[in-house]
Formats: structure tokens, sequence, C-alpha cells
């Protein structure tokens, strides 16, 4: 266990009661190299998901004038609290389903903000 | 202009049917594709794709006088892309699947892609399919090929995407008017047009223009764009008193005379 900042104990209050508000039900569902992964069992958090507007990009990402075709597509962010979840690790590729949302999407974590302090952030995509 | 359009409504239904992606081979394709976010509406037009493009055209080689329906080396590009998203997902573990028992991991994209590129060489060199044949006959030669390859995560989701670029040395336009020969590329075209019931096909005859009515001079002219002094010149009209009436040509009796 990492030791403990004088902060901590109120973070955790304020964090604790954002979510209250926040956060909503989502599965998280993991994954090693596409198949998966027997050891981190599929469960259900809260969390608070945050889906970015949609915007539509050539397919090269807007690097190369060269394509035609484009897609349109959302970032989000699930921000999860650490002093709640602190058994949680994450790899790029495992898969988050927001339960309370149209259509219940799944989406893709594509990066992993592991040092950031209050909260663990995924960076998602459309899956 | 006809000739480019012939090669995608040619290229499009070459393919239809022919690879992965089964229907789903779009022309010319604008807008952004878009997959909505419930798995269990997605349609097709919401799975990986190809999307058909004719991109620019050179002509610099046998332009005589003014020969504005030449289509020179034309670039014909076929894109094809898939995302994360359109990929078959497992409601229940969120799996995904490019095509049954491969996952979706980036190599499997690309693997994916990689497949559909020989499914589209293979379709369009297959001997047994009448849209390949008429695909292979709008042009010439294939004067160079080039593939090109992207990926991208930044925007929201995974994209991977191939890009063929077919550069074809592509058939001239029939001439406005001129008479076509029910062997050419064009007859054997709008034939299996008309036999797909394709919504294009009255307009592009219209623009191949009829031949009622219209004097040989008057074709020849369009078809090098030569000015009516050139034409005489040429003696590729009738002689100027029989201009507007055009002799009707039966025979032609050569006399030798030592």
């Amino acid at each position: 266990m990492p030791v403990a900042a004088r902060f901590h104990g109120t973070r955790d209050r304020v964090i604790a009661a954002v979510d209250r508000f926040r956060a909503e039900p989502v599965k998280l569902s993991f994954f090693n190299d596409g198949t998966v992964d027997p050891n981190r069992a599929a469960r259900e958090i809260e969390a608070i998901l945050c889906a970015d507007t949609g915007k539509t990009v050539m397919v090269s990402g807007g690097r190369d004038a060269d394509w035609r075709s484009g897609v349109s597509s959302q970032k989000s962010e699930l921000h999860i609290d650490r002093a709640k979840y602190p058994d949680l690790v994450f790899k790029r590729g495992d898969k988050v389903r927001a339960l309370a949302r149209p259509g219940q999407p799944w989406f893709e974590v594509l990066s992993v903000d592991d040092r950031g302090e209050p909260r663990l952030v995924l960076h998602l995509g459309e899956a | 202009m006809l000739g480019r359009t012939a090669l995608r409504i040619a290229t499009i239904e070459a393919l239809k049917g022919k690879t992965l992606v089964g229907q789903n081979v779009l022309d010319s394709e604008i807008g952004a594709l878009d997959v909505a976010a419930d798995g269990r509406i997605r349609s097709d037009q919401e799975k990986p794709w190809i999307a058909v493009y004719t991109d620019a055209a050179k002509a610099e080689e046998c332009l005589e006088l003014r020969a504005l329906y030449r289509s020179g080396i034309t670039a014909l590009t076929i894109e094809t892309g898939i995302t994360g998203a359109m990929t078959v997902t497992d409601p229940e573990t969120g799996a995904c699947e490019v095509m049954p028992g491969l996952r979706a991991t980036d190599r499997a994209l690309e693997f994916y892609l990689d497949c559909v590129g020989r499914q589209i060489a293979t379709a369009l060199s297959d001997p047994l399919n009448s849209w390949s044949e008429v695909w292979r006959a709008l042009s010439s030669r294939i004067v160079r090929i080039e593939r090109k390859r992207t990926s991208d995560e930044t925007s929201g989701t995974r994209i991977a995407a191939h890009q063929l670029v077919v550069m074809v040395d592509l058939l001239p336009d029939p001439v406005f008017g001129d008479p076509i020969a029910p062997t050419s590329i064009w007859a054997r075209l709008f034939e299996k047009m008309a036999a797909a019931q394709h919504p294009y096909l009255a307009t592009m005859q219209l623009l191949a223009g009829s031949p009622d009515g219209v004097r040989m001079h008057e074709a020849q002219r369009r078809r090098f764009g030569m000015t009516l002094e050139e034409a005489r010149a040429l003696f590729d009209i009738a002689v100027q008193p029989a201009e507007v009436a055009e002799p009707d040509i039966q025979s032609i009796t050569v006399e030798r005379t030592e």
C-alpha cells in the first residue's frame, strides 16, 4: 500500500460525494490479447463516464490529405474512485459497457492514466 | 465524364458480395461513416466498408487538336476500412471478432484488410464475372498501382484502412451523338445497367447523345474539337456547297489514269 498523505481523508470524502451524484453503473470486461482474461473476472462498478462530442475525421486521423473516407466517433473517459475500487487493474483492450445508457454501448480502453492522483482515468474509444 | 462514372459503376458492381464487406461497397462516399451505440440496431452500412472514388486524371498524349473526350490516365481509388466498433461484439463478454474465430486485435484488423485487398484483386480479374469484364474493358491497361495503409485511435475509435490507387489508361468517353457500335464497351455497359435497373442509365444515355439526325462529319468534328476551317482543310467534311446536306456516299470508285 502507498503511504497516505495528510489530505487523503478529505480527498476520499470529496470523491465519494461527487460520485454519489455523477457515477453510473458500468460493466467491466477484461481481455488479454483479444480473449477474455481468466485472471480478471468481469464485474460491475459505478464510475463517472464522460463522452465527448462526436468528431468526424478522415480514416488517417487527419494527418494525411490523401485519404477519402471519414469516420465519425466519440472519445470518452471513465473516471474511477481509487479509494472505492483499489484492486482494479486495467490494460489497453479491456472493455467497458455503459449499462445505464440507451443501447448499452461498449467502449474499449485505448489507454490508462494510472499515475494521476485522485482518480483512475481510462481513455475509451467506441467498440 | 461518362468513362469515370462507368469505371466506378463497374468496380462497385464487380466487388459487391465478392469480399468480406459483402454489399457495403460505397460510391464516392463524402460523409463520415458513423456507428450506432446500440450494437443490436447496426445496419450493413455500419460494418467494414469499401469506398470507390475516381480521382485525378491526366491526359498528355494522343491529344489530337482539341479532343476533350479523352479520359487519360485516371486514378481509381479504392479504400477499405474497419473500426473497432464495426466488429461483431458478444453482448455478454464484449469480445469482438472481425470474422468468425478471429479476435479483433490490431493485427487481426490489418489481416482483415489484406484479405479484402486480395479479394478485390481476385474479383476484378475474375474471368467469369461479367461486371469485372466490363471493368477490364473500360481501360486499355493499368499504368501504376499504389497501396497505402493508415491507422488511428486518437479520434475515439481504433481505425485501420487500406487504400489502393489503380492508375488506369481509361477509354475516352463516347462522342456525343456518334452511333454506339453494338460490340462496343458502351453498348455492353448500358445493356448490363439496364438488366440491373441502374438509376443512372437514362441520364448516361442522354449524355451519350442520340445518333438520330447527326451527320458523320459533325460527330467527327466533336471527336477532335475541330474548327470548321480545320475540317474543311482535312476534307473531313463535304465540299463547301454540300456541307449542309452531307452527300450520302454509297460507294467510292477509284479510277487510275496513267
